[in-house]
């Protein structure tokens, strides 16, 4: 009962709140000079104009992997997409990682899309296969990359079939686990025994209406507190460093994984960020960036980290940033 | 967690060893990029080879080229650039390798190759006949269309029953025919299929000294119009036209005092919109074929009595005076008097037509000399330079002559057209020549001459 109270009283509250901090900024705008920034200090202006900018083109996809993920949970019915996937499990995950083809959605729009997943249902190593590769694996990701690399130093295919065997190795790794459980946060994992809708209100809009601000509570203050780091670090970091190191086949593959955990871009855009470091970085390191950042950055973290322990993320972020490097350089060997 | 620490292990393992693969690999090349039809054409042209990472500098010692060919190298990030200082060979197999290529941040290096082929280049001719058929009607004629690795006159691209000449376009050739009334006419003839398209003469009149600038897609002719002819008087006056003009007609070229000029020759720099002209009082003028007839566009070139085209691959124009000729390098006007070494046959033949090669002095003379069997005199093209004088092409009989002869845009061949003494003349009012014309292609640098095509007016002396 107490569950159901904290539910109810939990919309308004946020909601007064969200209203309450939109009209705030309304008004600091209105109030602004014409120039907002006048007045700040350069690195304090650089971390504004950087994290806002993470947060604006993250946006759009949270809000639609949080309606995609509220319709995987209310709309569908039950067991409707896992009937469809194979039963075997390397199968089941080959499929999921071409799941986002049909939903083609940023990476942080795909961690609401994946708790959602794994709330009906997929297991974590599924529901990681999901998350990792369909940021790469979406036709809009693809066609970006062709648009701005063509088949130019096999830079498409190797991201495409890099994205696809990580995120499998990873679903096979942690398909091993003898208590995948233990790999999620005790909150989300309450939040998955509570996917029967036990206590949940009845009716599938109000139940939309609740699963809304549960994600976006999870997500928002997350994607805020990644943003934020990321234009943090860039402030920080200098971009001349990170360039010099771009002729050298080996630094230029570190130092590209780095700005891509940095700059945190979403993947339907990053290959035409990193076009204009074509003429200066190494193929390799345009792959491991391309292959990395969709995969592990800085915000992506923050969100995930709603979902998974800390102790997880890091053997993830290890995994991938390893297999990542290991195609960047044989890349810059072989092509 | 055994699982997780094995898969990093594993991972650890391979990122070191392409981390020292890596290290211990030298620049790679990624692309190369070379405008090869432009290589046979022009001089200076660039070769640049990609490699995949930011290069130290690189001096021509480190570059090599087979065949042996003089270039320069300079690197710009990750790019390496060899300037080819002349013009290439047709039809040949290079290799460029550049030895000792090293990363800026990493000591290894590596030796960079790269291998190209040189296109073939097409020739025309222009086969007159003047037989008549069954009917009693001149046979047509034709121009052709071959190449050198290519055999007989080669495909037949255009027909007509009268052809004085033709200049060749990009994609189109430019045909004067004489009709019935001994007039002329200058069509737009498509080499892709598409109609042709007859270019509007200001009255009845005869064209001459048709020129082309294939690249820009310009011709340019003189233009005398018939004592009959009504309208106003034109005589030998320079027009140019504008394939890609929207007008469609041609306008005429003004002299200094802003009315149509007369002029004994013209001739565009090779690759530009630019017209060589010369008057009737022998003053030679500058002039941008785009901004023809409008006052103040002329640049003088000073007096000469003759104009004799351009040193191959270059914009440098040669003139020739009764005393001495020099050569005018068009880029910034600086005048080069012309110290030609004595040819191998200066004393014994008479002199011909005289083609510079290059701008060191090295030329190509035909000359007239009687035959050492008989009384009859055979013609010969001797080659000159400061190393020497040797004859590269003898007319193999008593009853042929040499009657004209061009080098090819890249220096490489000439083109000689070879008249026979027992040949009968077309009489055309203009160009004529006679039957059983041939043109002969002599390489330059071993003096073979196994090419031959029937015809004359070979399309790289248009």
């Amino acid at each position: 009962m107490s569950q159901t109270l904290t539910v109810r009283r939990g919309p308004a509250l946020r909601l007064t709140l969200g209203l309450t901090i939109l009209a705030a900024l309304i008004l600091t705008r209105i109030v602004s000079p014409p120039t907002g920034e006048a007045g700040m200090a350069d690195a304090a202006r650089d971390f504004v104009t950087l994290s806002i900018s993470v947060v604006i083109e993250s946006l759009p996809f949270v809000f639609l992997g949080i309606m995609l993920s509220i319709v995987v949970q209310t709309w569908l019915p039950e067991g409707y997409l896992l009937r469809r996937l194979p039963r075997n499990p390397v199968a089941r995950r080959v499929v999921l990682s071409l799941l986002g083809m049909l939903l083609p959605v940023c990476e942080c729009g795909n961690v609401p899309l994946a708790r959602g997943l794994m709330a009906r249902g997929l297991t974590v190593a599924e529901s990681m296969t999901f998350l990792f590769a369909a940021p790469i694996l979406n036709p809009v990701t693809i066609m970006t990359t062709y648009q701005a690399f063509g088949w130019d130093d096999g830079i498409l295919v190797s991201r495409i079939l890099g994205g696809f065997l990580i995120a499998n190795l990873v679903g096979w790794i942690y398909s091993r686990h003898p208590r995948p459980e233990s790999l999620l946060t005790p909150r989300f994992q309450d939040t998955c025994a509570l996917g029967d809708h036990h206590g949940q209100p009845t009716g599938k809009m109000r139940r939309s209406a609740v699963l809304f601000t549960q994600e976006t509570s999870a997500m928002l203050p997350a994607l805020f507190v990644g943003a934020g780091i990321a234009g943090l670090i860039q402030v920080g970091v200098s971009r001349e460093v990170l360039v010099a190191m771009g002729g050298n086949p080996v630094w230029s593959v570190l130092a590209l994984m780095v700005l891509a955990f940095v700059i945190a871009i979403c993947s339907n855009v990053d290959a035409f960020f990193i076009l204009s470091f074509g003429g200066t970085f190494m193929p390799g390191a345009i792959v491991a960036f391309l292959v990395f950042g969709p995969m592990i950055d800085v915000k992506m973290l923050a969100l995930l980290r709603t979902t998974f322990t800390a102790k997880t993320l890091l053997q993830v972020t290890l995994v991938i940033g390893l297999c990542s490097a290991a195609l960047g350089l044989a890349v810059n060997f072989l092509v | 967690m055994r699982l997780f620490s094995g898969t990093v292990a594993i991972l650890a393992v391979v990122v070191g060893a392409l981390t020292a693969a890596n290290f211990t690999q030298g620049p790679r090349l990624t692309s190369a990029e070379l405008n090869l039809e432009g290589a046979v054409a022009r001089s200076g042209q660039r070769l640049l080879l990609q490699t995949n990472q930011p290069l130290v500098s690189v001096d021509e010692k480190q570059v090599t080229v087979e065949p042996k060919t003089d270039v320069t190298a300079t690197v710009a990030d990750s790019a390496i650039t060899i300037q080819f200082t002349g013009i290439l060979r047709y039809n040949t197999t290079y290799t460029v390798k550049v030895r000792g290529v090293q990363g800026t941040s990493q000591d290894a290096t590596s030796t960079l190759e790269h291998s190209f082929t040189t296109p073939d280049s097409d020739i025309y001719s222009l086969q007159r006949d003047v037989r008549v058929d069954d009917a009693g009607l001149k046979r047509s004629d034709t121009i052709r269309r071959t190449t050198i690795l290519g055999r007989g006159s080669g495909e037949a691209v255009f027909s007509a029953p009268r052809i004085q000449e033709y200049g060749v376009l990009a994609d189109a050739l430019a045909v004067v025919t004489i009709g019935e009334d001994e007039t002329s006419s200058l069509e737009i003839v498509s080499l892709s299929g598409a109609a042709q398209v007859p270019v509007p003469l200001p009255t009845e009149g005869t064209v001459k000294r048709l020129r082309t600038a294939a690249s820009e897609n310009l011709i340019a002719y003189t233009f005398t119009s018939s004592p009959t002819a009504p309208g106003p008087k034109y005589r030998d006056t320079p027009f140019v036209y504008d394939l890609a003009a929207g007008s469609g007609l041609p306008t005429e070229v003004a002299g200094l005092d802003g009315r149509p000029m007369s002029v004994v020759d013209l001739d565009f720099i090779p690759g530009t919109t630019s017209l060589v002209v010369q008057a009737e009082d022998e003053n030679v003028f500058l002039l941008d074929a785009l901004k023809e007839g409008k006052k103040g566009t002329l640049t003088p070139l000073g007096q000469h009595s003759e104009i004799r085209g351009f040193i191959p691959g270059t914009k440098e124009l040669v003139v020739a005076d009764p005393t001495q000729g020099a050569t005018i390098d068009l880029t910034d006007g600086t005048v080069t008097v012309l110290d030609l070494a004595e040819s191998v046959l200066s004393d014994t033949a008479y002199p011909g037509q005289l083609v510079l090669l290059d701008g060191q002095g090295r030329y190509a003379r035909q000359f007239d000399q009687e035959s050492t069997d008989t009384t009859e005199m055979i013609s010969a093209i001797t080659v000159t330079d400061d190393n020497g004088s040797k004859i590269v092409y003898q007319t193999p009989s008593e009853s042929s002559r040499v009657r004209n002869f061009c080098v090819s845009p890249n220096g490489q061949f000439l083109a000689a057209e070879i008249f026979s003494t027992d040949g009968k003349s077309d009489s055309y009012p203009n160009l004529p020549a006679t039957t059983g014309l041939t043109i002969v292609l002599i390489d330059l640098e071993t003096g073979a001459s196994n090419r031959s095509i029937s015809g004359f007016l070979p399309g790289w002396c248009r």
